[in-house]
């Protein structure tokens, strides 16, 4: 099985003043393809900091992220800025909706960012029907002309997994996606990743602190104090 | 595609860019009311001016003038070629206009008053002036508009101000504004008299050619004049009142003064070719001293005439303040004190001849010719300038054979009939010949077809005032104040006749073909003409302190009015930001899903050109609105607050001026645009520089 994203010795440490706190203390880690990995850890261990070097929204201090054996890390902005939009997708705790969006628009902003003015209105009406399908797809067909304000905390979690696979990314990164959920909704999401695992065979890396939730991956690893067990 | 759609969704869902929008407006507005009005004002005045002057003028350094206008013109014809249109002689001096008008005392009784003005008299010749510039524009006739000419018509002078013409000249006040005035204009009432009517009117009733209307008539003509012409006069007291507080009633001599006794013999009998006599000598001295002097008088026309003879008044405005002497009109030329006495001057003599003869102190011709116009003191002075003027009679019977509407010509002992006959033709300026009243309507102190003195020096070396007798025949309206309230045109010749310079004049107009350059031209002529002797101007070198004052005044507006957008700009800056700040966790989230740093940049910075776009639009849209019913804003902030916002009486027109040009219109939105654009510069970098991670990581 193909190693879809490596990382080795990867250390990440933030600056508080005189201070120095080292977050992430050398973590090598293989995701493969396809696989389903839950990384589960104590709240401050540093497992969203992971997820958000593995997202490239920030850089390690030290060690290095490949993607498909590239290198990704040092890569250029440009780069980078490509590779979130297309290859890796991420959902978050927060959802991180855009506000004054419907949420089909929400769903399309990845594509709107991909293509230009004009190759989008070309091909808006497809695209369209694209987010309407997702949105089916994660079961809010009844919601499309509602902005995020107007919907539950698992409808706009919905919303986001929608968003992240607009793009038809290779692997998704999904950082406490039901941190703020309550058990019942958490399942559906849960039950959600768990499908588009199985049908899709989309890459899902996830982060918990829940050990129930991590229980329902493929592979689990443990997180303690910036150091992979 | 989602900078496009996020700034304009952005602008469509805060609110607080309003206030952006709404300063950018503002400022936007404010600009082009302002550029347009002061550049419509601009343009009438540089209308005006241009048109009094022509293209291009070749003038004489001397006051003097240059001999032969005529060669001179084939000189500038010869050094120009096809691009001259048009070529006028001009004859200038100073001097002062004398007439009677009757007013209305406190008791509601007409009376006789003598007004003067210093005056700036120009000679223009009848037929070309037309050619040049648009001075026949500003006439009152139709038929002089067309062409010109110093006879007394019948009747038929505008009863409207026509300065209709002069405006709207506005690119979009076509589709706008439709070209109609708005402001319901006075009529002229008085004006529809002008003419023979009111020559017959004002002078009729005469007993044998007798010239002094007595008081009784006077007064009596005034009561029924007051009842026909001036129906508003009677009823409205208050009208009246403004129209003789005006006059200092200390200085309103009662009609009793024109008795002759009263006064010294106010005859300024002055033939002509009594002037004329002594005029064509170009003996060196006599030249020089007669230019030094000229020059003086020039000088002097800018509101003091230093050297005139005459204890000028510098009455500049016209409607406030009036000499009010005792009255001479009337009695044209009752008596002519002229000595026919006195050494004999052959006319025919060569100029050689002239030049030897010549000498002041030697000759004593008892010759009265300066005669004291207005009453003043200068009799004593008349004393001391007999010697310059000798006459001959056969000179005088030549020159009334050549000149049939010179009454000067006539005879001796031949009496004046006002009523059948007229002095040469005189155009005066409008504002020396009425006022507007508190109404807005304009009241007449002088009227075409009636008569008026002139005094003004000649050319000798020591100069003396002549008078001549004039017909108004019509009335120079270029609502420029300065000009109708200054100048008088003659025909040239009799300004040559009594200077005694014939066949000279002091500028020669030029008009020529369009597109032609002004500057270039000048240079060429100024080659060819010698620069001690001639001095060539364009129009715009002439009064280039005026149209510099005018354009400074223009652009220190405008870097002040374009500091109101700046700031409007530093208001745009201090909004963005803050929208920048509200917005962190979106530039977050939209760079994590892939949105690069130049994307999120150009959000904001479409997000200000956006907002400049529709500010200025707006902006522009109001101002354009303003501008072309500024006069019917103007109407109703007088009604608002009670007086009048525009005043006619200050600025001389009915209506506000405004010129839209679409390259200053363009500078203002552009620069809007701009400063906009610059504004959220910051915002938008500072924007771009936000790291994702540190956006979203906290809730």
């Amino acid at each position: 099985m193909m190693e879809l994203m490596q990382v080795r010795g990867l250390k990440k440490s933030f600056t508080k003043g005189p201070h120095t706190i080292p977050v992430l203390k050398g973590i090598d880690l293989d995701v493969h393809e396809g696989e389903y990995l839950s990384i589960i850890g104590q709240s401050g261990s540093g497992k969203s900091t992971l997820l958000h070097v593995m997202g490239l929204l920030t850089h390690p201090n030290e060690g290095e992220v490949s993607y498909r054996g590239t290198r990704i890390d040092n890569s250029s902005d440009l780069e980078r800025d490509r590779l979130r939009n297309r290859d890796i997708s991420m959902i978050f705790q927060f959802y991180h909706l855009l506000p004054e969006l419907d949420i089909v628009e929400n769903v399309l902003m990845p594509m709107m960012i991909a293509e230009g003015y004009w190759k989008f209105k070309f091909h808006q009406r497809e695209h369209r029907e694209r987010a309407k399908m997702l949105l089916e797809r994660v079961g809010l067909a009844h919601r499309l002309k509602h902005r995020p304000n107007e919907l539950s905390g698992g409808e706009m979690q919905r919303t986001a997994i929608a968003r992240a696979l607009i793009n038809q990314p290779k692997i998704l990164l999904a950082d406490e996606p039901t941190g703020n959920l309550d058990r019942a909704t958490e399942a559906g999401i849960i039950e959600l990743l768990h499908g588009l695992n199985e049908t899709e065979k989309l890459t899902i890396v996830l982060v918990t602190h829940n050990p129930v939730i991590a229980a329902g991956a493929d592979r689990t690893v443990t997180l303690t104090d910036g150091i992979l067990e | 595609m989602y900078k496009i759609f996020l700034c304009l969704r952005y602008l469509r869902t805060r609110y607080i860019v309003l206030a952006s929008i709404i300063s950018v407006m503002l400022g936007v507005a404010t600009m082009i009311v302002v550029n347009s009005v002061m550049s419509g004002f601009a343009n009438e005045m540089q209308t005006r001016i241009h048109g009094i002057l022509g293209d291009v003028m070749v003038t004489s350094t001397s006051a003097d003038g240059f001999y032969d206008p005529e060669g001179q013109m084939q000189k500038i014809r010869d050094t120009l070629g096809d691009d001259v249109i048009g070529m006028t002689p001009i004859c200038t001096t100073v001097g002062v206009l004398t007439y009677k008008t009757r007013v209305l005392d406190a008791d509601g009784y007409e009376r006789e008053a003598q007004l003067t003005e210093q005056v700036c008299i120009v000679g223009i010749d009848e037929e070309s002036k037309n050619s040049v510039g648009d001075f026949g524009k500003f006439l009152q006739h139709p038929e002089n508009r067309k062409q010109l000419s110093f006879a007394l018509r019948e009747a038929g002078y505008d009863t409207f101000e026509n300065q209709k013409m002069m405006q709207s000249r506005g690119l979009l006040s076509r589709f706008f504004s439709g070209g109609t005035s708005k402001k319901p204009l006075h009529e002229r009432e008085e004006m529809k008299k002008a003419g023979w009517k009111h020559r017959l009117e004002y002078y009729g009733d005469p007993k044998d050619g007798v010239e002094i209307i007595t008081n009784q008539e006077l007064h009596v003509e005034s009561k029924n004049a007051a009842n026909e012409s001036l129906p508003t006069m009677k009823k409205e007291g208050e009208e009246e009142e403004v129209s003789l507080t005006m006059m200092d009633p200390n200085q309103v001599i009662a009609p009793q003064s024109d008795h002759p006794m009263d006064n010294p013999p106010e005859t300024p009998i002055l033939h002509p070719a009594e002037v004329s006599d002594n005029s064509g000598m170009p003996g060196s001295d006599s030249e020089k001293a007669a230019i030094d002097l000229a020059k003086q008088a020039n000088s002097g026309k800018d509101g003091v005439s230093r050297n005139s003879p005459f204890d000028v008044h510098p009455v500049r405005d016209d409607s406030v303040a009036h000499e009010i002497e005792a009255p001479v009109l009337g009695v044209s030329n009752a008596e002519s004190r002229s000595a026919e006495e006195g050494q004999e001057f052959n006319l025919n003599e060569s100029l050689e001849a002239m030049k030897k003869n010549f000498d002041p102190e030697a000759e004593n011709a008892e010759g009265n010719f300066s005669e004291n116009v207005s009453g003043h003191e200068i009799a004593e002075g008349s004393e001391e300038s007999k010697n310059s003027i000798a006459e001959t009679e056969g000179m005088f019977s030549g020159n009334s054979i050549e000149d049939p509407f010179n009454p000067f010509g006539d005879p001796v002992g031949h009496e004046f009939d006002p009523e059948k006959e007229t002095h040469p033709g005189i155009i005066i300026g409008i504002g020396m010949a009425m006022f507007r009243n508190s109404e807005g309507k304009d009241r007449f102190y002088l009227l075409p077809g009636r008569d008026v003195m002139l005094t003004f020096p000649d050319c000798n070396i020591r100069p003396q005032g002549v008078s001549g007798h004039f017909t108004c025949v019509d009335l120079y309206e270029s609502k420029m104040s300065e000009y109708d309230s200054q100048f008088v045109f003659v025909s040239m010749k009799e300004i040559q006749k009594l200077r005694g310079m014939p066949n000279k004049a002091n500028q020669i107009q030029i008009q020529l073909r369009e597109g032609v350059d002004l500057d270039a031209a000048c240079e060429k002529l100024q080659k060819v003409f010698d620069p001690q002797l001639f001095i060539c101007k364009t129009w715009r070198d002439d009064k280039m302190p005026l149209l510099q004052a005018v354009d400074m005044e223009i652009a220190i507006l405008n870097v002040l009015l374009f500091m109101i957008i700046a700031v409007s700009g530093f208001g745009i800056l201090a909004i963005f930001y803050m929208v920048v700040t509200e917005k962190t966790r979106d530039i977050g989230i939209l760079k994590a899903l892939g949105a690069s740093s130049w994307g999120i940049m150009s959000i904001f910075l479409m997000y200000g050109l956006a907002l400049g776009i529709v500010g200025a639009g707006l902006g522009l849209l109001m101002g354009l609105i303003f501008v072309l019913n500024i006069n019917e804003i103007a109407d109703f902030l007088s009604w608002v607050l009670g007086h009048e916002v525009f005043s006619p009486d200050i600025y001389y027109f009915y209506q506000i001026p405004y010129d839209i040009s679409l390259a200053t219109v363009g500078g203002i939105v552009g620069g809007a645009l701009i400063i906009a654009v610059l504004a959220s510069v910051f915002p938008a970098w500072h924007a771009s520089r936000l790291q994702p991670v540190e956006s979203l990581r906290y809730e």
